[in-house]
């Protein structure tokens, strides 16, 4: 890979410290005082080019202490509708002819190298903000990437939306080239979506275990009939992504079809995965399925607490998820909630018991796009809301399994457009912030604080 | 059955009232780009009629079932006393595209497009607590306050229902 490339620094040492409560028993507020110590954020770099348009960041850390990320790249600053003539010259509305971009910062250097496309040919992306692309990485140092790709399905010869994964086995030098992770679909449901795919098999989500087991999952039309509700399929690999077993239908036509899944693995044998299932009239509720064997078989989906929320449309609201010893957390916008915003619950792993349901960020007039992470039961949760301004980054500490909250911290981003933030972890301890920041992709470290006050 | 017969004196009404006005004839064959300052423009270019603002999407397939009841809704009103204010959420990127499509399903609905860099900054000019979800109509009394949030896709009798209650 080339040497690093020109990159924007920015500082980040100005954290604003909001009073938030986070209050299960509003009385007991500080519970404990050991040593105020503010956690602290380092300098920020850009992952992506300043002249490009980058959207949707996903990041992930190797063993080595390499951040690896992956952004949708929408072209050049100024460059308008470079579409359509990329996959058959089909030029319709639901595709967005983007690029699939990837960079890593290896420990030691001052930022990220020049970033490479994904994608084969240009264009062939499906990229919007909220159906991300997804990377992960395992205990054998290999990369494994899930996005979203426009295409022409051979059986229909109509234009169409499916998943595809490709991987890195040196480091992220090189990529595979990307399969397609979805069966064709027979059916041309053209008329039914309308906006001009004929079918959709995308807003995927990926779990890998630390020692290489890839679980895939997606929205999937198939099935879909007017009342416009999406299946959810399954497929794994067993050996690092060298091979997959066949797709299968995990779930029948009761998903919202643009509520990006999400699922992650606890230990060799655990698997989980969020959706937003749809029940009675509209009702579009988060649910969380559990597998404990490696995805042989999966328990019924259990749904997260939370006012019904009712909406014939589309909420484009994605559900998070993170694991801290013996526990579940769930982070989701609810639309019925005065004012919307997100949702944390906690369960054991056992049964999925939510406990009831908590305002993330209570002062907020909206929040959105969730993110969670953990390290033992330390567990970060970021999102982009609104206060009394601008949209701004904000995140809040655990160091107790979710119990007690930090007050949330502010991401001081300045008057630009900032939003959908992106977690991972590092061996050492750390955790590793990316955002979208007026269409350039920045990235950080963040350290829990390692004692200090909680609000419970 | 009340609420229709004031539906149908309002648009009795209204009918006999002197139809359109300049500001807001646009060609519906260009996808006009929007920006938050263009956005305030329209916004008080409208004041004096019952404005119903639409945030729409081609990737929305709910907000494509309800653009012909709104176009209904604008055949059936005058200008002079009824505005809907169409807005693409789309990539103003694709432009290009997005006016393609437009023309093909829905030729002549007036609609802009969105300019600014994401959904949100343009919209914050009418809700700065938006959530981003489609589609999503804001309706306007004539003194250009919003006196109504409707999120999801809703049958033409409620947005009658709606306009009139805005003082229609």
């Amino acid at each position: 890979m080339a040497a690093c490339n020109t990159m924007q620094t920015k500082h980040r040492s100005a954290l604003k410290w909001s009073g938030s409560r986070f209050s299960i028993v509003a009385a007991a507020a500080m519970l404990f005082i050991v040593d105020t110590s503010a956690p602290h954020a380092a300098e920020s770099v850009a992952a992506s080019a300043a002249d490009r348009r980058a959207q949707a960041p996903a990041v992930a850390v190797t063993e080595d202490g390499t951040v690896h990320a992956i952004w949708f790249d929408k072209g050049a600053v100024g460059e308008a509708d470079r579409k359509g003539a990329h996959v058959g010259g089909g030029r319709h509305s639901h595709q967005a002819f983007a690029d699939l971009r990837y960079a890593r910062w290896m420990s030691g250097e001052a930022g990220f190298s020049k970033s490479i496309r994904i994608n084969p040919e240009p264009g062939q992306v499906w990229g919007f903000s909220i159906s991300r692309p997804v990377i992960a990485t395992d205990d054998n140092g290999r990369i494994h990437i899930v996005y979203p790709g426009n295409g022409i399905s051979p059986k229909t010869g109509k234009s169409v939306a499916s998943s595809f994964y490709s991987r890195s086995i040196d480091g992220g030098q090189t990529f595979e080239a990307p399969i397609q992770l979805n069966a064709d679909a027979d059916e041309d449901l053209s008329a039914l979506i309308m906006g001009g795919l004929a079918q959709a098999q995308v807003f995927t989500a990926m779990a890998v275990s630390e020692q290489g087991a890839v679980h895939t999952f997606w929205l999937d039309t198939r099935g879909m009939t007017e009342s416009m509700r999406a299946a959810l399929y399954y497929r794994r690999s067993d050996d690092g992504g060298a091979h997959f077993e066949d797709e299968v239908r995990l779930q029948e036509n009761e998903q919202c079809p643009c509520c990006q899944v999400s699922a992650l693995t606890e230990g060799p044998s655990s698997l989980f995965v969020s959706a937003r299932q749809i029940t009675g009239d509209n009702i579009r509720t988060p649910t969380v399925m559990h597998s404990a064997d490696r995805g042989e078989s999966f328990g019924a989906p259990v749904e997260t607490p939370g006012t019904p929320w009712r909406l014939e449309g589309c909420p484009l609201k994605l559900t998070a998820m993170a694991t801290t010893p013996h526990t579940i957390h769930s982070l989701v916008h609810n639309g019925a909630e005065d004012p919307p915003g997100l949702l944390y619950a906690r369960a054991a792993q056992h049964d999925l018991s939510f406990l009831p349901s908590q305002k993330i960020h209570p002062e907020a007039a909206i929040s959105d796009s969730p993110a969670m992470a953990s390290i033992g039961d330390t567990l970060l949760a970021a999102w982009h809301a609104k206060v009394d301004g601008p949209r701004r980054i904000f995140y809040r500490f655990s160091l107790d399994g979710g119990e007690s909250f930090f007050p949330v911290q502010t991401l001081a981003t300045g008057e630009s457009s900032v939003g959908y933030p992106a977690l991972a972890t590092t061996p050492d301890g750390r955790f590793v912030l990316a955002w979208q920041e007026n269409e350039v992709i920045q990235v950080m470290y963040l350290e829990a604080p390692r004692q200090g006050v909680a609000l419970r | 059955m009340m609420r229709s017969i004031a539906w149908l004196l309002a648009a009795f009404t209204l009918a006999v009232a002197p139809a359109g006005l300049a500001s807001d004839q646009h060609d519906p064959g260009i996808l006009v780009p929007m920006d938050r300052d263009t956005l305030r423009g329209e916004l008080a270019a409208s004041e004096g009629r019952v404005l119903l603002v639409n945030l729409w999407a081609t990737w929305c397939t709910p907000c494509l079932r309800e653009i012909p009841d709104l176009l209904t809704l604008e055949t059936e009103l005058p200008a002079s006393d009824f505005r809907l204010l169409a807005i693409s959420m789309d990539d103003a990127y694709s432009a290009g595209w997005v006016t393609e499509f437009k023309a093909k399903h829905f030729p002549s609905l007036v609609s802009f497009i969105n300019a600014e860099v994401d959904m949100d900054t343009l919209v914050s000019v009418i809700d700065p607590v938006w959530n981003e979800t489609l589609p999503t109509s804001y309706i306007f009394n004539r003194e250009g306050e919003v006196v109504k949030k409707v999120q999801g896709k809703k049958p033409i009798a409620f947005f009658r229902e709606q306009l009139v209650a805005a003082g229609l």
